[in-house]
């Protein structure tokens, strides 16, 4: 039961999401009657699934919301702010009631709402209500019933996914029918999953079955009494036979019952040669089922009504997605390997074989890596939630503006995005948006603006969240850095410079910590999260003008394009992103330079000989390659033996018992099966740069 | 949840891990290293496409460094660590059977006296005139996580002594 | 239901399985068998002293079954059960029709 519940609740969040999307959108269009009948939808769905899995407070809530919206629907009630606001306080409240756990105070609200609904309905006008449309289940012909030979029932039975959970073993109703006659039967398993996909509590199987008895067809269904509402019985009477002794006669059978459509003249075909003589004419059955049979079961099936002509969408847990990319990203290795194995013999089929699978593979690649993006429209509902709650209560006017919001992104970064953007955009209105009096005077319009634009890059997906408000004083910045200690006293910063200095740790420009923004997260927590999804933040502003945070961020995070490089006997990995420049040098000018600072093209730079870092001996080559790498606008070089080129990489876990390695942020499996370490650079930087 | 046991051996010494936790014995083969990681760690290896951590549990457990024979190999094992479950390659020197082991017969560790550190065994249990140590993976490989942070560098010994 | 391990060795492995095999120890069983599946190249199930047994431990049996067919393994499961049970259990067709079948074409 439990498992079911939870089913319930990750439905039901999905359906408040999208009432309060549409919630928004009523109040700026109240009148649109699709938007009303979308909230009537989710309102009834809302309350008929959670009736029916226990959520009985739930529902019978919703059912006073329904009736309202229903009552606006007919044209009864008008839609009113006051409306929208209680709409909105309900679904609160819902999201609330959904945790589980009751406590007074929701049962508080819960009759305050109630109440206000009962109220907002006595308003209603009257209204005539039509006679619900009665459907009468059609009667089948009876059986057909002659000689001494048994009656024949062909029996299709589709069982409801969580027949198990409630209690039901179909194993029992086969051994019930095995006492009324002669039982053939043969389960289809087209629809079970994978084994690791299978969710062993629900049953995905079906049966075709063949019953000889001397029952009527009440008999046989009683069987299926306690489960045949969710499940599918379909119970058709055959010409009556003899039930077949013969092997090749049943083995024949069983494999016509295990056809999806079923023959049911094949099966009285094979029957009836059973009883002419042997099984030599078996052979020329036909087991292509007629049309006619094909059409009876179409027409028969009780999906075809629903089917919409809308754009169809699937919903696919997010598990299935990763294990998807994680074959993908073996494929990926596999190839690698299978390249290198022919590459040696470029005239033969095999390579080019194995060419034309690499296309095929970042096709696939591609396509796996489009069903892992999400847009961050998935978002923009809770800003926007928030925008209205947080502006009404510090009466501010803000009007939240989204731009660009269906680009796309790793459903892994969108989900770690949500509290720093919130975070940026609650600081905007808190801090930033001035009130309308304080923006009239200074001759802007009393709305302030945010803007979220998201638009792709390269391969990266920049976030820009601006607003037109009181911006950022420089000055007032500076002074706050120098008090707390965070910058020396004849330190000279660029304008980028002292705006980084918001992400340092315990830095606030605000006296007091407000209500909204504080809460005890800083612009250091964002910096962090954000350095955590491989991207980067940087804040710029104008004083009266606005501000303006611009976010970088990769596409995806298992993906990664690095230069593959030689220390030692072992290969490693530089994101490409790092990296600014390459020099050649010789291990002279290395051996010459002083204090580990290394001059080139006349600037200083301090500089890190991984062999000696890592193997902890000298390098050995008379050459050497300089690599440039830059994070947080700090540079340093990284010397190694040798450049093996570009490559496109899938970055894998080193685990939990490394997780605490602050050089590496994982591995790659290379086209030889061999492991290449992918350097953190960003972590080498600080932390090296730090030490200093 | 079920009693049986593989057992293996470090230095001649008689060890036992539950079945259940051995996803694979792995013959020896060659190990890409990580930079910077404690002696104990000897690198990552590619298993079914992801990256295996690969310890020597003889100096793990501060017995001296395996000496990579034929019959050394790697066990593959699933633990816990915190609340997450993860895999670890374990270099054993040798793999013997698997044998039931009936829980009421372990003996616990407080009463075998001192020979090895309670906090990282389950138990010891009795056959063939000798005694199989128990141990608990889990407690080694969390003691592993926090030695890993709080040292600043890895070439102190190792905390984890049996003495 | 419990669960012992025989014959552990870097490709094969024997699970013997007994008590209470149905619904409320599916999950487990599912979880042994994915864990081990992908890593052994011969698996025998033995059931012995079983006292329950329903559809959805037939079920995972089938998924393991259709999983060891297609990667070219070898897996059985050997019914040493009592009389009643395993009537019971065959007639599903599960049984006649498939675990047994499959893993007959995969022995080598």
């Amino acid at each position: 039961m439990e498992r079911y519940q939870i089913k319930f609740i990750e439905e039901a969040k999905e359906l408040l999401s999208s009432l309060e999307s549409s919630l928004l959108e009523l109040e700026h269009n109240p009148g649109n009657s699709s938007i009303i009948n979308e909230i009537f939808r989710i309102m009834h769905s809302l309350k008929g699934s959670g009736a029916m899995f226990g959520f009985t407070r739930i529902s019978s809530f919703t059912h006073d919301l329904e009736t309202i919206y229903s009552a606006i629907r007919s044209g009864s009630l008008m839609v009113s702010k006051h409306l929208i606001d209680i709409s909105f306080q309900s679904l609160d409240l819902i999201k609330e009631l959904l945790k589980g756990s009751e406590t007074s105070k929701q049962l508080d609200q819960l009759n305050i709402l109630t109440n206000q609904l009962q109220l907002i309905l006595s308003h209603k006008k009257d209204e005539n209500s039509a006679p619900a449309p009665v459907s009468l289940a059609e009667q089948e012909d009876n059986p057909i019933k002659n000689h001494q030979e048994l009656p024949l029932w062909l029996i299709r039975f589709i069982p409801h996914e969580d027949i198990l959970i409630e209690g039901n073993d179909p194993l029992y109703m086969f051994d019930e029918l095995n006492t009324h006659g002669e039982l053939l039967i043969v389960p289809g398993y087209k629809k079970l999953p994978e084994l690791s996909l299978v969710n062993p509590a629900k049953l995905f199987l079906e049966w075709n079955m063949l019953l000889w008895a001397d029952v009527e067809k009440d008999v046989i269904e009683s069987v299926f009494l306690f489960v045949k509402d969710l499940s599918a019985l379909e119970i058709t009477p055959l010409k009556a036979s003899y039930p077949p002794e013969n092997k090749n006669v049943r083995k024949q059978l069983l494999s016509l019952l295990s056809r999806e459509v079923i023959n049911q003249d094949g099966i009285e075909e094979v029957l009836e040669s059973n009883t002419e003589d042997g099984s030599e004419q078996l052979k020329h059955t036909s087991t292509i089922p007629s049309v006619q049979e094909k059409i009876k079961l179409d027409s028969e099936s009780p999906d075809t009504e629903d089917i919409q002509s809308e754009e169809i969408s699937i919903r696919v847990s997010s598990k299935k997605i990763d294990e998807l990319m994680n074959l993908v990203s073996e494929l990926i290795t596999s190839q690698g390997q299978l390249m290198t194995l022919t590459e040696i013999h470029k005239n033969s089929p095999l390579y080019q074989l194995s060419e034309k699978f690499e296309s095929l593979i970042r096709q696939l690649r591609e396509q796996a890596m489009e069903m892992s993006l999400i847009s961050i429209n998935t978002l923009t509902v809770r800003f926007k939630r928030m925008v209205r709650d947080l502006s009404s209560k510090l009466n501010k006017q803000v009007n939240l503006i989204i731009e660009g919001g269906d680009t796309e992104l790793d459903k892994t970064i969108i989900e770690h995005l949500s509290e720093p953007l919130l975070h940026i955009i609650r600081n905007a209105i808190d801090h930033g948006i001035e009130s309308p009096e304080e923006r009239e005077n200074l001759g802007k319009p009393g709305t302030g603006e945010i803007i979220l634009k998201a638009f792709y890059s390269g391969a990266e997906v920049h976030l820009e969240i601006s607003d037109n408000g009181r911006g950022i004083d420089k000055s007032l910045v500076h002074a706050k850095a120098l008090e707390r200690m965070l910058i020396e006293p004849l330190a000279q910063l660029s304008e980028k410079e002292i705006f980084q200095l918001l992400f340092k740790p315990g830095f606030s420009t605000m006296e007091s910590v407000s209500e909204y923004s504080g809460r005890g997260v800083g612009m250091d927590v964002v910096a962090r999260k954000i350095a955590e999804l491989r991207g980067d933040v940087v804040i710029s502003s104008q004083k009266g003008i606005g501000t303006k945070v611009l976010i970088r961020l990769p596409l995806t995070l298992t993906i990664l394009d690095g230069l593959l490089i030689h220390v030692g006997e072992t290969k490693y990995i530089i994101p490409i992103s790092s990296v600014r420049k390459i020099f050649e040098l010789k291990l002279t000018d290395l051996e010459n330079s002083f204090n580990n600072l290394i001059s080139l093209e006349g600037i200083q730079y301090p500089f890190l000989v991984l062999s000696n870092e890592f193997n902890e001996h000298l390098p050995r080559q008379q050459k050497q390659q300089l690599i440039l790498v830059e994070y947080d606008g700090k540079q340093m070089g990284l010397v190694v033996d040798n450049i093996l080129g570009e490559r496109q990489v899938v970055l894998k876990p080193l685990g939990p018992s490394l997780r605490k390695n602050r050089i590496f942020s994982g591995g790659s499996i290379m086209g030889d099966g061999e492991i290449a370490l992918v350097l953190d650079t960003n972590k080498l930087i600080t932390k090296f740069t730090s030490n200093e | 949840m079920s009693n049986s046991h593989l057992r293996f051996s470090l230095k001649n010494e008689s060890f036992a891990v539950p079945v259940d936790h051995v996803l694979k014995i792995l013959e020896f083969d060659s190990i890409t290293p990580v930079p910077k990681a404690p002696p104990f760690f000897k690198g990552v290896l590619n298993w079914q496409g992801s990256l295996l951590p690969v310890i020597d549990l003889n100096l793990k457990l501060d017995f001296k460094e395996t000496v990579i024979t034929k019959e050394s190999c790697i066990l593959v094992l699933e633990i816990k660590i915190g609340s997450e479950k993860t895999n670890i390659g374990c270099i054993v020197d040798e793999v013997r059977s698997v044998i039931p082991i009936e829980a009421d017969q372990i003996v616990s560790s407080p009463s075998i006296g001192e020979k090895y550190s309670s906090d990282l065994i389950l138990g010891m249990y009795p056959i063939d005139d000798q005694f199989i140590v128990l141990l608990d993976f889990t407690a080694i490989f969390e003691t592993d996580e926090s030695v890993l942070i709080s040292r600043s560098t890895f070439n102190e010994p190792d905390e984890l002594t049996i003495t | 239901m419990k669960v012992s391990f025989e014959n552990l060795t870097a490709d094969e492995l024997t699970i013997s399985l007994s008590g209470d095999l149905g619904l409320e120890n599916v999950d487990e069983l599912k979880r042994i068998l994915e864990l081990r599946l992908p890593n052994m190249n011969k698996i025998s199930i033995e059931l012995k002293d079983v006292e329950s047994f329903d559809l959805s431990t037939q079920q995972i049996f089938l998924a393991a079954a259709i999983y060891a067919k297609n990667k070219g393994q070898y897996f059985k499961v050997h019914f040493n059960i009592d009389q009643d049970l395993t009537q019971l259990i065959e007639t599903s067709g599960i049984t006649e029709n498939f675990i047994n079948k499959i893993t007959l074409e995969t022995k080598d």
